[in-house]
């Protein structure tokens, strides 16, 4: 995977390195269902706005976690998005796909 | 060229006095964006659903049949939206400067001088969500049928009169790039 995925990676944002982030869904963790993984790759087109942008249309999620998963993407190559039941994830790929994002889906281990 | 918004939030983002040749590259948005046959830009939009499970031939034979086609309409959706949006803008009368190397795929068009117009584009605040997927896949495509990398992207960026084919696409993911930030700024998202 080449690197950087994102053109623009402004200063203020390069050092903000964290451990991967895993989303859970808490309600359908201990279902009977094997978990599985919104995992969203590496793009070296797609700019980081709006990879953060779609993050949070998507998932809901604030700006500052949407941030994170980017960075996640931008520096590891990939980030699990959420976890749990596969058909709320397959709809979640569906949504990224719409967005022109690659994004796959993936048995948790 | 000047950016603003009428009033509230919810209403239109208005482009005002736009190039000639900014009108040129707008109106190309569209078909920019329609990755037509070629393999490398329709691998990218319709890239594979799964990774690292091994039954997962039927869930993707699946996606390709029922859900790639949605997205597929919802792609042409946006672009109609956004060709629609485009109407309005005269064609700019510019000569095209010189023949495209690539048979079949447009012409270099390339600024005499930029005076603006008196051309304004409305994008209702209604059509802005297409417009960012219209943009976003125009860069996609683009870059896949120049075979765009890490290196070109965070290359030299070029700007008119272009010489090649390549560098006046390069220069219009840029653009691209620049309108949709402005967009997302608009909308909150910057």
């Amino acid at each position: 995977m080449p690197s950087p995925p994102f053109p623009l990676l402004p200063a203020t944002v390069r050092s903000a390195t964290a451990e991967p982030t895993v989303e859970t869904d808490e309600e359908t963790d201990t279902a009977a269902d094997v978990p599985w993984n919104v995992v969203v790759h590496n793009d070296p087109i797609t700019t980081m706005s709006y990879v953060t942008m779609v993050f949070q249309k998507v998932f809901g999620y604030a700006r500052d976690k949407s941030t994170r998963h980017m960075l996640e993407v931008h520096q590891r190559g990939r980030s699990i998005l959420w976890s749990g039941v596969r058909e709320r994830a397959e709809l979640y790929v569906e949504q990224l796909h719409g967005y022109q994002l690659l994004s796959t889906l993936e048995r948790a281990l | 060229m000047k950016v603003y918004r009428k009033g509230k939030e919810s209403s239109a983002v208005i482009f005002e006095d736009i190039e000639p040749f900014f009108i040129d590259i707008l109106r190309q948005l569209p078909g920019d964006a329609d990755p037509g046959d070629h393999p490398g830009a329709r691998a990218r939009l319709f890239s594979e659903p799964m990774s690292g499970a091994d039954d997962g031939d039927e869930f993707v034979e699946d996606w390709k049949n029922f859900v790639q086609p949605e997205i597929r309409d919802l792609f042409l959706s946006a672009r109609e939206i956004v060709g629609g949006d485009l109407a309005a803008l005269p064609v700019s009368g510019l000569p095209p400067t010189s023949g495209d190397a690539d048979a079949g795929y447009g012409e270099l068009f390339n600024p005499v001088a930029f005076i603006p117009s008196e051309h304004s584009l409305t994008i209702p605040a209604a059509h802005m969500e297409a417009w960012l997927r219209v943009l976003n896949q125009a860069r996609l495509v683009l870059a896949a049928r120049r075979g765009f990398t890490d290196a070109t992207m965070n290359g030299e960026r070029p700007f008119p009169p272009f010489s090649k084919p390549h560098e006046r696409d390069l220069f219009k993911v840029n653009f691209y790039d620049d309108i949709q930030q402005l967009l997302m700024q608009e909308m909150g998202y910057g």
